[in-house]
């Protein structure tokens, strides 16, 4: 694998490897002996959680506590006022449910793969079939993978020659219904006296759906086909001259069905719901590359590399929904038996590239490089007058360990400048924006339908364009003392200019929003790659590495309005000038307000303020006037005592800095491999503290995270007082908390078995490892991973899934 | 095979392949030509388009009720889809003055939930029945 991230490296790719690229080199045929490898391995995965949520009696209180809170002398309501029947006898007999329990598992992988390669001097196969089969956390959440790989590389004559890459992948997906392990009430009872699974845990008045009870009542089901096909064939016209025809092939068809019974919350309403999704995905890449590749003598060389290139990516899906089902067995295979609504929709896009790139390399005394790169682009999705660009990049390297001043020094193996500048382009990726359109709505009248057209929702952009991404990086490599130590350190500064945004546009327009280009965002950062192999011989082995990444965004510059005064701030999209990208711009928390405190002069409590507490009270958020406004409207920076919007601060939520640190043992057959990874500085605002749908607003309602809230009794400064009626106000303010962490991200122990011992067994090599995953996390932040954010959990979207702990065995041999 | 023959049947089929894939890359190959969607146009410009046109805006009336795409304002904006007419005053004028309302759903309840917390909520109905006292 190889990471190219400078201009120059990257132009060759175009606007497929503006945000960088990765190659990856697929395995193939040699010539000689047949190899056989076999690769297994299995995994158990289980969910990694910092937090506790309320048990049954804490969640009873909670609602007790919540309730309580609207009443005006401060006592508990009657227990049979905020408690169903159930939830009362479940308090009685304290019996409760732990939704963990009954819905999470451990999770298992298990994969199997084979390949065989050999060749002869004419023709090299390489060829491997994989099988890969996870079932997940959730029960009814399982992933099914079958692949086969077939290189073939084929010489024809001294000038000729043609590779054949197929790759076949089949994949079949069952995804679990929405599972709300944290927000479903301890109070009832899963199963009723019978053992049968009950519908309304806490009661039928209560109507929280009992969450195994919807995944038994719902299939959801995706299956896959793909296939890439990769056809190079290779001319050596001359010694010097080459010319490659690379052309690529790639279809994915999917089928998705998904069947939502009469019995689930979703299709209860409308008496079962059948979807069933088909998607194709169809694309092609053609590239003509020339390469005049001339070596003068030992030190000194041109490259010459003309490329054309086309790119088309077409997608088109029929999606179709039925409802109301009188005979529920054939699930969604029953959708043709739709007696209520059916809905019909078809959507289809194409997008193309083009591009024509010339590229002039010199080595000049192999101390001095230099690359030329001139390119243009073309994009379909930009709007008829703007479809091209010219993007041109230069590069130069110098390798100093040739210089004769350092070629005596033998503590110096390899030391090279690199600098390299140039600009690359990226599309908005989505077709048709720039056109205007008008898709169907139709109406009935008086029980008969009628067509009507509309414009599209997207207001057209007849002036779109790229957006351009200019780096400027300069690095160095390096290898010293004997290559005991080696590494790179790199600096970039990037400007993208003509940003792709979207805006939204007043609805009375008729259009609800747009995309243009606008702005302009500067990333720079300093990326360093440490390896030092301390002890390096024929039966110890040991090497440290670090890399650390420290990357800072900015945006400089936005657009203009109708006065073409600039505009600096955009909220609806989060846009701010002189702030990074998605930057938290929230009120910053300053504790609770607590018994005693001043609340006649409170900033909150002014009139005056955007949202004025004229009922402050202990147990209420305390927010920090940092700021203030004067008669102009202008901001002074100085407290006013009032709450007014300009008191928002910003919090970056990108890192301060990441990096890892690794080491490798390898001591006899033993090997032995270690990998950390730390996030610093960064900010984010945690749903499960201030989302309702994931149980943060201390309603009583849903059960969440359990954290010490404020009560009269308990006065908390790190939470506010519940409250049944209303969210405490500012609690997205309290849940801007830091993100950072450090994880044990992989240990890994692995065993060769003695060649001795494997020459008798007629194997090559044998190997055994075992390796945890996530093993520890040490962060602040609430939740099960910091990596990831859980979406809302009654969003209808596959919720987030949480970044599980592995175990994994697995076993290596050639034969 | 004689080598020297397959030689130029090779370069001839190199050659052929080379001057079809740069053919391709001409003007119209940029062009764009959406399948699923008609050209504007028509609700502008024909009799039966203008038609269309009027029938699409029962058609989001009804779907502020079917889908739920309320936006706090749906009461006083029946018809923000229609450009023939807009109020003058009050908040709707707000509207017309492009001063409120940015779509797609007003931004003062963006902001609000946003900075605020989350009011809107609706509470499940049957729990807020349980908060009452039993009626016998």
């Amino acid at each position: 694998m190889e990471f190219l991230k400078d201009a120059s490296a990257q132009a060759i790719y175009g606007s497929r490897g503006a945000n960088g690229v990765v190659l990856i080199t697929t395995k193939r045929g040699k010539s000689g002996k047949v190899s056989i490898n076999y690769h297994g391995f299995v995994s158990s995965k289980s969910i990694e959680r910092n937090f506790d949520v309320y048990n049954g009696q804490e969640f009873a209180q909670l609602r007790r506590e919540a309730a309580r809170s609207n009443i005006a002398d401060g006592s508990y309501p009657n227990e049979e006022d905020i408690f169903s029947e159930l939830e009362l006898a479940s308090l009685a007999n304290n019996e409760f449910i732990n939704w963990e329990d009954e819905l999470v598992k451990s999770g298992y992988v298990n994969s199997q793969s084979v390949s065989v390669s050999g060749g002869t001097e004419f023709t090299k196969v390489f060829g491997s079939v994989n099988y890969f089969k996870e079932e997940g956390i959730i029960p009814t959440s399982n992933y099914t993978r079958k692949t086969l790989r077939l290189n073939v590389d084929q010489k024809i004559s001294d000038k000729f020659s043609v590779n054949f890459d197929l790759n076949i992948l089949n994949d079949d997906t069952e995804r679990a219904a929405n599972v709300n392990v944290i927000t479903t009430s301890p109070l009832g009872r899963a199963y009723d006296e019978d053992g049968n699974l009950t519908q309304f845990p806490s009661g039928e008045e209560l109507s929280a759906v009992n969450p195994i009870w919807n995944l038994r009542e719902q299939d959801n089901d995706e299956k896959g086909n793909d296939y890439v096909i990769n056809i190079t064939p290779i001319w050596q016209i001359t010694k010097d001259l080459q010319y490659q025809l690379k052309t690529n092939l790639t279809r994915r068809t999917s089928e998705r069905g998904q069947y939502q019974s009469s019995l689930s919350s979703a299709g209860d309403d409308v008496n079962g719901i059948a979807r069933i999704d088909n998607s194709l995905i169809e694309s092609y890449l053609i590239e003509n590359i020339l390469t005049y590749d001339k070596a003068y003598n030992e030190n000194n060389r041109l490259n010459l590399t003309f490329v054309q290139s086309s790119q088309e990516n077409k997608y088109s899906r029929t999606f179709t929904e039925g409802q109301g089902f009188t005979n529920e067995s054939l699930s969604y295979d029953g959708i043709s038996n739709a007696v209520g609504n059916v809905t019909v929709e078809r959507d289809k896009n194409q997008q193309r590239l083009a591009s024509f790139m010339t590229r002039a390399r010199y080595n000049l005394n192999n101390k001095y490089l230099l690359t030329a790169t001139a390119r243009a682009d073309g994009a379909s999705v930009n709007s008829q007058d703007n479809k091209w660009s010219f993007n041109p990049a230069v590069s130069f390297a110098w390798k100093i360990h040739n210089e004769g001043f350092l070629e005596d020094v033998n503590s110096v193996q390899e030391l090279k400048f690199r600098a390299s500048y140039g600009s690359l382009v990226n599309d908005l990726g989505r077709a048709y924006t720039s056109l205007f359109t008008a898709d169907g709505q139709n109406y009935t009248f008086d029980g008969e339908s009628f067509s009507g057209y509309s414009p599209s929702v997207i207001l057209p952009n007849t002036d779109l364009k790229f957006e351009r991404i200019t780096t400027l990086n300069l690095g160095l490599d390096f290898s010293l003392f004997n290559r005991i130590l080696t590494g790179n350190v790199d600096y970039y500064d990037a400007r993208t200019t003509d940003l792709l945004l979207r805006r939204g546009v007043p609805s009375i327009t008729g259009y609800q929003y747009t995309f243009f280009n606008a702005g302009e965002l500067q990333n720079t950062g300093i990326e360093l790659n440490l390896t030092a192999n301390i002890i390096n011989n024929d039966n110890f082995r040991w090497s440290v590495s670090t890399n650390w990444s420290k990357n800072k965004n900015k945006l400089l510059e936005l657009y203009n309005d109708g006065d073409n005064n600039p505009i600096t701030t955009d909220d609806s999209y989060g846009y701010y000038v002189g702030q990074p990208v998605g930057v938290i711009y929230q009120y910053e928390f300053d504790g609770i307000w607590q018994e005693g405190e001043d609340f006649a002069n409170a900033p909150q409590a002014n009139p005056e303020s955007a949202l004025p507490q004229e009922n402050l009270r202990p147990g209420d958020i305390k927010i920090k006037d940092t700021n203030g406004v004067d008669d102009n409207g202008n901001e002074t920076g100085v407290p006013d005592g009032k709450i007014t919007l300009e008191d928002r601060v910003y919090k970056n939520s990108n890192p301060e800095w990441f990096g890892s640190f690794s080491t490798t043992i390898e001591y006899k057959g033993f090997d032995l491999f270690v990998d950390f990874y730390a996030v610093e500085g960064t900010t984010k605002v945690n749903p499960f503290l201030s989302d309702f749908n994931n149980g943060g607003t201390l309603s009583g309602k849903l059960n969440g995270v359990k954290v010490d809230y404020y009560t009269p009794e308990n006065p908390s400064t790190s939470f506010p007082r519940p409250d049944f009626d209303s969210t405490p106000l500012y609690l997205n303010a309290l849940a801007v908390t830091d993100a950072s962490y450090l994880r044990l991200r992989t240990v890994s122990l692995g065993y060769t078995l003695p060649s001795a011992i494997t020459s008798d067994l007629s194997l090559e090599q044998i190997r055994f490892y075992v390796t945890g995953t996530n093993l520890f996390t040490n962060t602040d932040y609430i939740g099960y991973s910091p990596e990831v954010n859980i979406r809302s959990t009654f969003s209808n979207a596959d919720t987030g899934y949480p970044d599980a702990r592995s175990f994994t065995f697995g076993l290596r041999v050639k034969f | 095979m004689n080598t020297e023959k397959l030689y130029i049947r090779l370069k001839k089929g190199f050659a052929l392949l080379t001057v079809v894939f740069f053919a391709v890359s001409c003007e119209d190959y940029l062009e764009e030509q959406p399948s699923t969607l008609i050209d504007s146009d028509y609700i502008y410009t024909t009799e039966e388009g203008l038609k269309s046109g009027v029938v699409s805006l029962y058609k989001f009336n009804r779907d502020r009720y079917d889908n739920g795409t309320e936006d706090f304002m749906g009461a006083v904006l029946m018809s923000s889809r229609s450009d023939l007419a807009f109020s003058r005053t009050g908040y709707t004028g707000l509207m017309g003055r492009y001063e409120r309302g940015v779509s797609p759903v007003d931004q003062v309840p963006i902001l609000y939930h946003r900075y605020f917390g989350s009011i809107f909520i609706t509470l499940p109905i049957r729990l807020l029945k349980s908060l009452m006292p039993p009626r016998n």
